[in-house]
């Protein structure tokens, strides 16, 4: 069995049913399921989009879009990929990313620099660590190698590609990918053994 | 795709897994891997393992939004509900159901046949509901097609490939509402999608995209609409059928 399918890491089924049912009235264009859903699930959008944004107001914007476009377009989520929190923390991970992709583009153009700002990106790690509200994610992202950690908090939670997370860090490229895959395998057995041991 | 691309070992490109995970490739690299991923079920798997991990990362940064946000929202959709009144119901909604929630083929068909004698079957369906835990959102649009049904005007149809393999049931409502169940259509690669077409006189004009692997569908269909196809298209949908169509059939 792949250990991702494991009960420990996935989402309960009443979530899941919880979630099927306020979609379902989503659909019937109810907007009292989608305040339900946004009461349950607007926290965690909010705050990846702000932990990768480092902005509040560019975050608010991300969780607005997210929400908007469940609204208008719930047909987009695939019960069958995983679940409606997954669904929702991927995009607003991956649209936080593209502003964030989008301010530097900017920042560069702007100040004509090439480079990225070392010690700010050094300074990120801490910060993440320091301000996530997991005690299991945090203490599984300890027990990495301090490699491994920060190249996957730094292109996580920074939202910067391996690239630049090779840039900052000066390491090599291949290093990067192969710290990031190795230390997310490592991740996804921490938590799914924690996560087993926390159930009766 | 550039020569380059296409040469790269899989090696290389299994080795961007855990960044393709975490949103960190480019878009050159990002289509290498799902290249590799449409081909290689252990790379699937392993990609799957690595985002349950990634969901982890990302729940865990949970904050207390703005007050303000929600009403934000809130405004947002009530302005915009003036415009989709006045236009009515013009997009598609297709659902499937969880793997843990799928019906096996000979429940589908008794919920689908329930539909032709939906006054009974609105009850043999509420059982059936209970029984097999079919999820609410299927639940809500097969009780929506029960109510389509009943109504003066409705018409119902099925569309069919030529072998007969495969076999969508619609209901359409006087109103312009449409359902179609699947029974089950074959999940086409996440980068494709279903479309339903109505043929007019050999043109085809656009009902809407069903996704990859639609169980319930929800289309607007005009009630001048007589006779529809369904086509396999780019995720993105097409404006003419790029490809034969894979079922038709009419609806009376």
């Amino acid at each position: 069995m792949n250990p991702s399918s494991r009960v420990s890491i996935s989402e309960s089924n009443t979530n899941l049913s919880t979630d099927a049912g306020d979609l379902g009235q989503v659909l019937r264009r109810d907007q009292s399921a989608l305040a339900r859903i946004y009461d349950r699930l607007g926290g965690a959008v909010y705050g990846l989009s702000r932990q990768v944004l480092k902005d509040d107001g560019l975050a608010q914007d991300v969780t607005q879009e997210i929400f908007l476009r469940l609204w208008n377009e719930p047909q987009r989520f695939d019960a069958e990929r995983g679940s409606l929190r997954s669904f929702l923390l991927r995009e607003a991970h991956s649209r936080s990313i593209e502003k964030v992709r989008s301010e530097e583009a900017r920042r560069k153009r702007e100040s004509r620099s090439e480079s990225l700002n070392r010690p700010a990106l050094r300074d990120t790690e801490d910060d993440v660590l320091r301000s996530l509200t997991s005690n299991q994610v945090r203490d599984a992202l300890s027990q990495l190698p301090e490699g491994e950690r920060s190249v996957i908090v730094l292109a996580y939670y920074g939202g910067h590609s391996y690239r630049e997370v090779a840039n900052v860090l000066d390491t090599p490229e291949g290093t990067v990918k192969s710290r990031i895959r190795s230390g997310l395998l490592k991740l996804s057995s921490i938590l799914t053994d924690e996560g087993s041991e926390a159930k009766p | 795709m550039t020569p380059q691309d296409q040469n790269q070992p899989e090696d290389s490109t299994r080795e961007l897994l855990g960044a393709y995970a975490l949103d960190a490739v480019d878009d050159v690299e990002r289509r290498r891997v799902e290249r590799l991923l449409a081909n290689d079920s252990s790379a699937r798997d392993e990609v799957e393992q690595l985002r349950a991990a990634v969901d982890k990362l990302g729940d865990a940064a949970v904050s207390v939004a703005p007050p303000h946000l929600w009403e934000s929202i809130h405004s947002e959709i009530n302005s915009a509900l003036p415009i989709a009144a006045n236009s009515g119901f013009t997009e598609s909604i297709s659902i499937s159901s969880p793997k843990q929630f799928r019906r096996s083929n000979k429940t589908f068909l008794a919920a689908a046949a329930v539909l032709t004698v939906f006054v009974i079957g609105g009850a043999i369906f509420a059982g059936l509901r209970q029984e097999n835990n079919v999820p609410d959102t299927i639940a809500a649009m097969t009780a929506m097609a029960n109510d389509a049904a009943s109504k003066p005007g409705s018409r119902t149809g099925f569309l069919s490939d030529p072998d007969q393999t495969m076999k969508v049931q619609v209901v359409a409502d006087a109103e312009g509402h449409g359902f179609l169940m699947t029974d089950p259509l074959p999940a086409l690669p996440e980068n494709e999608t279903y479309q339903l077409w109505a043929a007019n006189n050999g043109n085809m004009i656009s009902l809407g995209m069903l996704g990859s692997n639609p169980e319930m569908s929800l289309v607007p269909i005009d009630p001048s609409v007589t006779e529809l196809a369904l086509t396999r298209e780019p995720m993105s949908g097409s404006i003419f059928p790029t490809s034969d169509p894979m079922a038709t059939g009419f609806l009376a």
